[in-house]
């Protein structure tokens, strides 16, 4: 296996070489003959990338421990199901992972983009195979996953624990090819601006690439915060690690990209910001791979850490250089046909929401990286977590919150203030209602009660758009209200997809907020026949389970949570009042209002061979708010020390999930009349489309 | 038959309720300013000494990172030495220290890395005045394209491109008042699209 694996990578090496090459010279020489051969070989990566990954594969189910790699990551006793994951798990398998993804997406751009492109599209495959040739490159000379051993192992060493998980199939593929898939948005803006041929042609392909990569990013982090919070325990979902900040940061330019491409293809508007941000979406991807192969920053991912790291640093300041320099060079053809007539117009909006997403990305970057400022200026280390990018971040994001509430009101070129405000009314009502509503339940958190305000705001501002939209239908159509809005989103998918992904991002928003706001937390150590009872939650220690085996040491908690009439336990939380203690135990005895509501069996594990101890946590969950149960310790005298988190609304972080994916499947949905307006505008017929005109058509 | 019809319909004659009085909207506007900023200055204040023992720990453990654990703070971390400072944290709450001299505390012990978030101070201004000077500077630099693009346009609007007065168009629909917004706002842009299309043709023949 080893062999064809390592051939596989050279001939990587070797088609990705000529297909650069192939490319440029034949653009350059103006020979199609050389410019398709390039092209096809790209399908010739993506044919040998499949090779080595299948041999990989193969490796691993034959237990073939004479490649390291496989000894490293895998044993005998290995689930055969965890095979692929395995396969990513580790550094050298990771990177063939991502060439793979890579050279896969590569080959359906390639095939996919439309014919009026082809003056650009020798450059863009040339900029793709650069890519990929570094990929193969690096896999050939320093990390190959097909190493062999010279003394081959009777068993494999196996996989690090923490990985053996479902979650393993979905989090860490999906950020890893999210990453590398920004590759294709940049190589077509760059392959149309290096060909001269500048026009919007490259904007629809790389729309669409964009927000595939945006959206895989976007599921891929919600994943990895739903797995962190259900299953890892550590008691959160989102912890500004370096390695989330890397990779949402270039989701936050890609979120701007896609916003502001918008503005290009409907007003022509845009072109040299649409070029920098997707550059800086790219150099932040290399970024953050960069720091995912280990080395400069401390994080709690750094589970492939290696010495690649500075090697993928130094592609990045090559792709910046490069990005940098294709710009400078093609500035004067990148003016734009138009300028933004009144700041009161939806091109105006997204100017803030890029301005906006570029401070929080900025930030962001920042604070990643001012721990290697500290170091390198005063040899002080510093860290820079959670605490900090709450405060500084935090305002900002509140700011774009309330931006999504006023841009979709805002109609493209300009609109009057009298129309604005009247569009203004129901939302900041309602935004009003709710400061009034939470002051009167006695919820009197500043920035909690202006979040949920501006989450009100602009989630008024969305329905209010639809309401009326369907309502039109409605009336003059005679449509149902269910058809109507259907046929209302159908019209202009972009948009009313754009609107769905909004409300998945205010979900998220409202989750944030309860749980970053209003969370309580008590720890306590309690026995067999204990309770211990915290807000309107009594839980119960009813029972222990061991499974000590020679690798590992397992035990359980069985935990019965029940809901409970505070009065009930009037006296025993006096006492702990008194005392400052949020909650309290007591001997489990069930009183008059207590009422079950959960089991929970929350685990933990302690790994011999790796030293290490891995938490799955105990969540009773409902819309208003989680209970969160991890057993951080089981005690010599018998006893378990809990911990114990009350997050409220905590649920609809992972509602989210489904709206956000639902949004952008309909805004990626291809749309024959909207395309023909682009196409047109493109063909210098100009029209400028309101799309409400658009969805009253149909 | 719309059920969900009627808190809409509810809202809209709330508001415009509110719209058609003056007065109305004089007090209402008032009583929210007013609420805002008592509501501003109350709620931003909290004290230390308002928040219960095990609140305060729990505070402090988000403040601090666990010195063995790669990039986790004390609340998140399982090790043993987080368990432990844990401890210390709530001896020495009991004790009566501030949370600024139990930071302290641990900062002798274990160096500065301890902070999960750098003190403003000295050298380390600098990371909390960045994110304002970022957030400043690009505000500056979006003003200055956003008046740039301005003042072109109007250099160019002098010149050319009359037939945008198509715009001022005004739709006229007599439906009740909520939709009738919607329909002209679509109308408007409907007929910008058309009359630019036209425009165009007319240049395409002339």
């Amino acid at each position: 296996m080893d062999q064809i694996g390592t051939t596989a990578i050279w001939l990587g090496v070797a088609v990705s070489a000529y297909a650069v090459v192939a490319s440029l010279v034949g653009a350059r020489a103006g020979v199609g003959e050389l410019v398709v051969s390039g092209r096809r070989a790209v399908y010739m990566a993506l044919l040998v990338a499949f090779v080595g990954s299948a041999a990989l594969i193969v490796a691993f189910l034959t237990n073939d421990f004479s490649i390291e790699y496989v000894a490293n990551n895998s044993n005998i006793v290995m689930g055969r199901g965890y095979t692929l994951v395995a396969f990513y798990a580790a550094n050298e398998g990771s990177l063939l992972y991502i060439t793979l993804a890579l050279a896969l997406m590569a080959s359906i751009s390639v095939r996919l983009a439309p014919h009026r492109f082809s003056a650009a599209m020798p450059y863009t495959v040339a900029i793709l195979a650069v890519v990929l040739a570094f990929l193969f490159g690096t896999m050939a000379t320093l990390a190959n996953p097909f190493e062999t051993l010279s003394v081959v192992p009777p068993d494999g060493r196996g996989i690090n624990p923490l990985l053996l998980h479902p979650g393993m199939y979905s989090h860490p593929p999906l950020i890893m090819s999210g990453l590398v898939g920004i590759t294709i948005p940049f190589a077509f803006a760059s392959g149309a601006l290096i060909s001269g041929e500048y026009g919007d042609d490259w904007v629809d392909i790389a729309r669409i690439f964009a927000i595939v990569m945006w959206g895989i990013l976007g599921i891929g982090m919600l994943l990895g915060a739903w797995w962190a919070y259900t299953i890892l325990g550590w008691g959160g979902y989102w912890s500004w690690d370096p390695i989330e900040n890397v990779a949402m940061m270039p989701w936050l330019v890609l979120t701007a990209f896609i916003h502001s491409i918008m503005v290009q293809r409907r007003r022509g508007m845009f072109r040299m910001w649409n070029i920098v941000l997707i550059g800086i979406a790219f150099v932040l991807a290399q970024l953050g791979m960069s720091i995912n192969r280990g080395g400069s920053v401390v994080s709690v991912h750094s589970f492939a850490e290696s010495s690649l790291g500075l090697l993928f640093l130094s592609f990045m300041v090559l792709s910046l250089v490069f990005a940098f320099g294709l710009f400078v060079w093609r500035y004067p053809r990148l003016r734009s046909e138009r300028a933004i007539e009144s700041f009161m117009s939806r091109e105006a909006s997204f100017l803030v929401n890029n301005f906006l997403l570029l401070v929080v990305t900025a930030i962001t970057l920042w604070g990643v990286v001012y721990p290697l400022v500290s170091g390198l200026a005063r040899d002080v280390d510093v860290s820079v977590s959670a605490p900090y990018f709450h405060r500084v971040n935090g305002p900002v994001l509140l700011l774009i919150v309330i931006v999504m509430g006023i841009g979709p009101l805002l109609p493209w070129r300009r609109t009057s203030t009298r129309s604005l405000k009247r569009w203004l009314m129901a939302p900041l009502g309602a935004a009003a209602l709710t400061v009034i509503g939470l002051v009167a339940f006695g919820i009197w958190e500043f920035w909690a009660v202006l979040g949920f305000a501006a989450v009100v705001f602009a989630l008024v501002a969305v329905l209010e758009e639809w309401w009326m939209g369907a309502r039109a239908r409605i009336v003059n159509m005679g449509e149902m209200p269910w058809v109507a809005w259907w046929r209302l989103i159908n019209g202009n998918r972009p948009r009313h997809g754009g609107y769905i992904v909004h409300v998945a991002v205010l979900s998220v928003a409202i989750g944030v907020i309860g749980t970053q706001f209003f969370d309580q937390r008590y720890d306590a150590a309690i026995g067999l026949g204990e309770s211990l009872v915290l807000d309107d939650y009594r839980i119960e220690y009813v029972d222990k389970r061991i499974d000590d085996r020679p690798d590992r040491l397992a035990q359980w908690a069985r935990i019965d949570v029940y809901e409970i009439d505070p009065s009930d336990y009037a006296v025993e939380q006096a006492a702990a009042d008194a005392i400052g203690k949020a909650g309290f135990t007591v001997v489990t005895e069930e009183r008059p209002g207590d009422r079950l509501v959960g089991e929970l069996d929350p685990s933990h594990e302690f790994f011999r061979n790796f030293n290490q101890v891995s938490v799955r946590s105990g969540i009773k969950t409902s819309p208003v708010e989680d209970l969160y149960v991890i057993p951080r310790d089981f005690l010599e005298d018998e006893r378990v020390s809990l911990a114990v988190s009350i997050n409220p609304l905590a649920m609809w972080l992972w509602i989210a999930g489904p709206i956000f994916l639902v949004g952008t499947v309909v805004a990626l949905w291809p749309h024959p009349a909207l395309e023909r307006v682009a196409r047109r505008r493109r063909s210098g017929e100009r029209v400028a489309t309101g799309e409400p005109a658009v969805a009253l058509e149909s | 038959m719309l059920t969900f019809d009627e808190p809409i319909a509810m809202w809209t004659r709330t508001i415009l309720l509110v719209r058609g009085h003056s007065k109305l909207r004089f007090w209402v506007g008032l009583v929210l300013a007013v609420s805002a900023v008592v509501f501003g200055v109350v709620g931003a204040c909290v004290w230390e000494e308002d928040l219960t023992t095990d609140q305060r720990v729990y505070q402090l453990s988000t403040q601090l990172m666990c010195p063995v654990c790669d990039g986790q703070t004390l609340d998140q971390s399982q090790a043993q030495l987080s368990l432990d400072m844990q401890e210390v944290i709530r001896r020495k709450v009991e004790d009566g220290e501030s949370n600024a001299e139990i930071r302290e505390y641990f900062v002798d012990r274990y160096g500065e890395v301890v902070l999960a978030s750098p003190n403003a101070g000295g050298f380390n201004l600098v990371v909390w005045v960045m994110p304002l000077v970022i957030f400043v500077g690009g505000a500056l630099l979006v003003g200055n394209a956003f008046l740039n693009m301005r003042r072109q346009r109007r250099a160019g609007s002098e010149s050319s491109v009359k037939g945008e007065a198509v715009d001022d168009v005004e739709a006229t629909v007599d439906v009740d008042d909520s939709l009738g917004e919607y329909l002209e706002r679509a109308d408007r842009e409907m007929t910008v699209a058309i009359g630019r299309r036209e425009m165009t043709k007319g240049e395409d023949k002339g």
